[in-house]
């Protein structure tokens, strides 16, 4: 858990440099809102005089929409100044002037937590706000209470491109965990799937000139190096005090590359011969362990990882006992940035995830989906969420030192209820990156400006601090930046997302965490050798046994469903 | 006098008003939610909307679990040694600690002991982690160079029961031992004085002064946290375990909330929360009623 809030952590800051709705100063298609609501079709529209949609039609008189807010202490201590409230300011004006939409919230927390209790209590109660954002589980709760209304088509129909394209991005249905009976009660907020999914492999280029290695190309070449790394005292201290892969408790997340490059995908579910199945009990994951037993064996792997959380695995990095670890494209900042503090000659690079065919492998994706923004069943203006949307996506990029992100931190952005992030942001910023330094042109805006002098700052001055940064979406290619083995996937559609977006099933809340106990025990005894690979299909076994089955059969009957 | 007496108890009365309110609010009222253990509860209908009633289906979730045997059985283990070190240690150190004459190395005892209390088990697990490591741990570094094999203390089934417990109770005495040197003090001295002219030494005034004049708080203290014999700890589990010590280490609270980790599961977790508090109200009222019938104990 406190991994996963550091981690998080670690995103929205690496995030907030790259600001994250003023991005889309980019998209140079301008929208001529009345070419837009023409071209598309009015689909499922309710009432007959909607047909022709204006996209930015102004309420009059004003109409009032309740939402609920959370805000941090940070936050209230940069943006919330001068009289600045979440109910009064640049974004709020905005709507009220443009759209005769007036913003109120029913409540703010101060906390996630508090958000969490708050939000529960509200649904509890029944006292909702007109519009809120929901997790996958608690929007099937909201449909099965029924207090929420359908909204299937409201982007097609008042959304401009801008905000229609995030929803068009990546091949999914985005709404495939919203729908219910024919009917899609929810607007999904969209979220870069890159930014958290185990895509690269980060390897010291000082250690593996030291033993005089070269960059791997197939899993015989990563255990080649992992094997170098912990007998032939990679950092010349003449101690066996190396190991040649960096793993943590929490393997599963960690290893996530290691297991991509033989097709395995534990804990997610896959599209084998037209029906879905649950990755951990596969042949494929079997061999994976196997290897990693005996790479535990030889002291590859450090015989105390799994009584170690993540944050005593990056003290270890930083104390230079790694050499090679799996992990996302943001590592560089944290924890790899720490291993430079004592030893700035640490030089770890981001490589693209090698397959054991000798191939790329095929890394799994995030979700792609941040929450559900979902309408009050009594209230009468749903389309106002997408002109809401559709402002947000016109003067967010027209003015960023207003609306998006000022000179002086505030984030501006967050003032709105609403957010539509750009997607796939920090691939973009690499991009340009590339172009401005191939074509000496000056970058064209504030935001961009920003991150190429951070990156100049490496490349330049050598500024230790943005290290990590340069490593994530500077300028360079594979091997080099993070980033570009972001973009070598989405070129090569490479992607794999996990099959089952819907709401835990009956089955999986009942029995999900016998089944994960199981299989957390068995993994980590295999690794371990306190049991022998056998172990393996009596785990496959019980599993399907104590409800493994009946989950595969509910993962399945949905995915019949929502196909 | 009467009418003095009266006002006397209405000003008391209104003293213990506030506590009273606490406890109506915050304890008394929330046992309706006992009814969500009944119920297969969704919180987007409402605490009195209309929930669907699941019998026992909750309990019966929870009862044929194939874990919950182990389960039950590391938590009562880790909790019967905690309560039973974390009784008798407090209690000798505080005898001993009474006997100590200076002052000064009293206090700093005492202040140093009961430092650890104040730490969390967040903290706390990162540090162990630490000095507990077999390749580079003190506690280690210190057992091979008196000739023994280092021991996995937080990674070997065998070691995790009888480290969690003695941790808990080394971070834990210090703070009980308070409680028991404050009753000490409230021994009568003029005890001391007639046990010394009746030829008593220092050994045998602590056995038959220091040690009854304490049975009162040791009898309370015993009887409530008898009530705690099925909470293991799920701070200190939850920072220290893995799922290389499941076997030993997972206890009803630590599974209870991985349970909750897949699905918001509010109905199995009140049923467990209700099963605690029956066993608990029965094991403290038995309790009581020995050490009424034995000791002479009673709070009323």
């Amino acid at each position: 858990m406190v991994n996963k809030v550091r981690k998080m952590i670690t995103i929205l800051s690496a995030a907030a440099v790259v600001s994250t709705i003023a991005a889309c100063a980019n998209n140079t298609q301008t929208s001529d809102p009345t070419a837009t609501a023409s071209a598309m079709a009015p689909t499922e529209s309710q009432s007959p005089e909607e047909v022709k949609v204006d996209p930015f039609g102004k309420y009059d008189p004003p109409i009032e929409i309740t939402f609920v807010g959370s805000i941090s202490d940070q936050f209230e201590k940069t943006t919330l100044t001068d009289g600045v409230t979440l109910e009064d300011n640049v974004w709020t004006k905005a709507f009220l002037e443009e759209l005769g939409i007036k913003v109120k919230y029913k409540w703010i927390a101060k906390s996630p937590e508090e958000y969490k209790q708050k939000l529960n209590l509200s649904l509890a109660s029944g006292d909702i706000p007109d519009v809120m954002t929901l997790d996958t589980a608690e929007l099937q709760s909201a449909i099965k209470a029924d207090i929420i209304q359908d909204v299937g088509g409201i982007i097609e129909q008042y959304g401009i491109d801008e905000v229609k394209q995030n929803y068009t991005t990546y091949n999914f249905d985005p709404y495939i965990a919203a729908k219910n009976d024919g009917k899609i009660y929810a607007v999904p907020q969209m979220w870069s799937v890159s930014d958290n999914a185990s895509g690269i492999l980060w390897i010291r280029q000082d250690w593996l000139e030291k033993v005089g290695m070269t960059p791997p190309k197939t899993m015989d070449d990563v255990y080649a190096i992992s094997k170098a790394f912990t007998h032939n005292d990679p950092d010349g201290n003449n101690k066996n005090d190396t190991f040649g892969l960096a793993i943590s408790k929490d393997y599963i997340q960690d290893l996530g590359g290691l297991f991509y490059g033989y097709n395995a995908y534990p804990g997610s579910w896959m599209e084998k011969d037209g029906q879905l199945v649950n990755g951990s009990i596969l042949p494929e994951t079997k061999g994976v362990l196997e290897n990693l037993a005996a790479m535990y064996k030889d002291g590859q792997i450090d015989p105390e990882f799994y009584v170690k959380p993540a944050d005593k695995i990056a003290q270890d990095i930083a104390s230079q006992k790694h050499g090679m670890m799996y992990g996302f494209m943001w590592n560089g900042i944290y924890p790899l940035q720490d291993s430079r503090r004592d030893n700035p000659g640490a030089d770890w690079r981001p490589y693209l995830i090698p397959a054991a065919d000798g191939s790329v492998a095929k890394p799994k994706a995030d979700s792609g989906i941040a929450g559900y923004y979902v309408v009050n069943k009594n209230f009468k203006h749903p389309e106002a969420l997408v002109k809401m949307m559709n402002l947000l996506k016109t003067l967010g990029p027209k003015d960023p030192n207003k609306y998006s992100n000022s000179a002086d931190g505030k984030e501006l952005w967050k003032l709105s209820p609403v957010s539509v992030p750009t997607l796939e942001e920090n691939l973009h910023y690499h991009k340009r990156m590339n172009e401005l330094v191939k074509s000496g042109e000056t970058p064209a805006n504030a935001v961009e400006q920003s991150v190429f002098d951070k990156v100049k700052q490496w490349t330049d001055k050598k500024d230790e601090t943005v290290w990590g940064f340069y490593r994530m979406l500077g300028n360079g290619g594979v091997g080099e930046i993070a980033q570009a083995a972001i973009e070598y996937y989405f070129d090569n559609d490479l992607w794999v997302y996990n099959a089952y977006r819907g709401a835990p099933t009956q089955t999986m809340s009942d029995k999900g965490s016998t089944l994960s106990t199981l299989e957390s025990e068995a993994f980590v005894k295999i690794i371990t050798g306190q049991k022998d690979i056998g172990e393996f299909d009596k785990f496959v076994t019980e599993w399907k046994k104590l409800g493994g089955d009946d989950i595969t059969r509910e993962v399945n009957d949905w995915y019949a469903n929502a196909k | 006098m009467n009418v003095i007496k009266k006002s006397k108890n209405l000003s008391l009365h209104l003293m213990l008003l506030p506590a009273m309110i606490l406890l109506i609010v915050f304890s008394y009222i929330p046992m309706a939610g006992i009814v969500i253990a009944f119920q297969d509860f969704i919180p987007a209908k409402g605490f009195l909307g209309n929930q669907e009633w699941v019998g026992l289906k909750n309990f019966e979730l929870i009862s044929t679990n194939p874990f919950v045997y182990r389960v039950l059985q590391n938590t009562l283990i880790i909790a019967f040694a905690k309560i039973l070190l974390g009784l008798a240690i407090p209690i000798a150190f505080a005898i001993f600690l009474n006997e100590i004459r200076s002052s000064a190395y009293k206090r700093t005892l005492q202040t140093l002991v009961y430092l650890p209390h104040f730490l969390s088990w967040v903290l706390l697990g990162g540090i162990l982690i630490d000095i507990l490591s077999p390749s580079t741990g003190i506690v280690n570094n210190l057992l091979k160079s008196l000739g023994f094999n280092p021991i996995f203390f937080l990674g070997d089934p065998k070691w995790f029961q009888p480290t969690v417990i003695i941790t808990d109770v080394w971070k834990e005495f210090g703070w009980s031992t308070i409680l028991y040197l404050a009753a000490i003090t409230a021994i009568n001295p003029s005890l001391y004085e007639s046990a010394k002219i009746d030829g008593a030494g220092r050994f045998r005034q602590m056995i038959s002064v220091t040690l009854p004049g304490m049975s009162m708080i040791i009898a309370m203290l015993a009887i409530l946290s008898i009530g705690n014999i099925l909470n293991a700890g799920f701070d200190q589990i939850f920072n220290l375990y893995h799922a290389g010590v499941y076997e030993t280490g997972d206890i009803i609270d630590t599974f209870v909330y991985r349970m909750g980790l897949i699905d918001a599961k509010f109905g199995p977790a009140a049923a467990v929360g209700l099963f605690k508090s029956i066993v608990s109200l029965i094991l403290i009222t038995v309790s009581y009623y020995c050490a009424y019938r034995f000791a002479d104990y009673r709070i009323f």
